[in-house]
């Protein structure tokens, strides 16, 4: 078990783009490690009450985290508002 | 006549090519408008390649919109970068499995693009009109629905709203 919190980072750093990155007025945030995608919904959501009406992506490592999905250590997270490009 | 080496494929095999052929992911980003003169020269290059018979051009103009009494002025777009690109290959990699496309070439903008100019620009051929035009149309819509790109709506009250897909 210790070994293997060790390997864990304390923060997961999500990258954040459109309104949420303007929202926060930073590109990304830090928060509190949690295992898996879900959890960080509840989290960000908690912490940020208008993600709760806005539709939102997580990606992990570039890809849409459709179902819940296990964070590892070195997983780049990435939090999208709705796209508009074109 | 010296036929090719049966090893061939074994060689592009190695893991030392495949990575650069990996890394052959195509950059469509540019940052501010697209201008007309560069979708004129695109057309141009292509009159060596004879065997095309077919074109098919896609311009996504900034629009003037109003909202609530207010004009857009501009669109300024950003883009998660990486990501659009990875998931621009595999668009390109599976358009190119389902039509007999000659050659397809995407480019959309990015930072401040004034109404009227253009920010998005994709251009299909092939050998015969059905398939350009379907690739190309299949292109934008997925485009705008798979790459995560946002564009802020800047209007002439120095107000601002973030634009959604439809």
């Amino acid at each position: 078990m210790e070994q293997q919190a060790s390997v864990h980072t304390n923060t997961i750093n999500i990258r954040l783009f459109g309104q949420f990155a303007e929202m926060a007025g930073s590109q990304s945030i830090d928060v509190d490690w949690v295992a898996d995608t879900d959890s960080l919904r509840r989290v960000l959501e908690a912490r940020f009450p208008t993600l709760q009406q806005l539709p939102y992506l997580v990606a992990v490592d570039k890809d849409i985290a459709s179902d819940n999905m296990v964070l590892h250590p070195h997983a780049v997270v990435a939090l999208l508002p709705p796209y508009s490009g074109g | 006549m010296p036929s090719l080496p049966y090893y061939l494929p074994i060689r592009v095999a190695n893991p030392f090519i495949a990575i650069i052929m990996e890394k052959k992911v195509k950059n469509i980003f540019v940052q501010g408008p697209i201008a007309a003169s560069f979708v004129a020269d695109s057309i141009q290059k292509h009159n060596t390649k004879t065997n095309i018979g077919a074109h098919s051009i896609f311009l996504g103009q900034v629009r003037n919109d109003v909202v609530d009494g207010k004009t857009v002025v501009a669109i300024d777009y950003t883009a998660y970068e990486e990501m659009a690109l990875e998931k621009m290959h595999v668009i390109r990699e599976e358009i190119f499995q389902k039509y007999p496309l000659t050659c397809m070439h995407i480019h959309h903008s990015l930072g401040r693009i004034e109404a009227g100019a253009l920010c998005l620009f994709v251009f299909t051929s092939s050998g015969h009109r059905k398939a350009a035009i379907d690739a190309c149309e299949e292109v934008v819509e997925r485009i705008k629905k798979e790459l995560p790109i946002w564009g802020k709506e800047l209007f002439d009250n120095a107000t601002h709203q973030w634009k959604e897909n439809s």
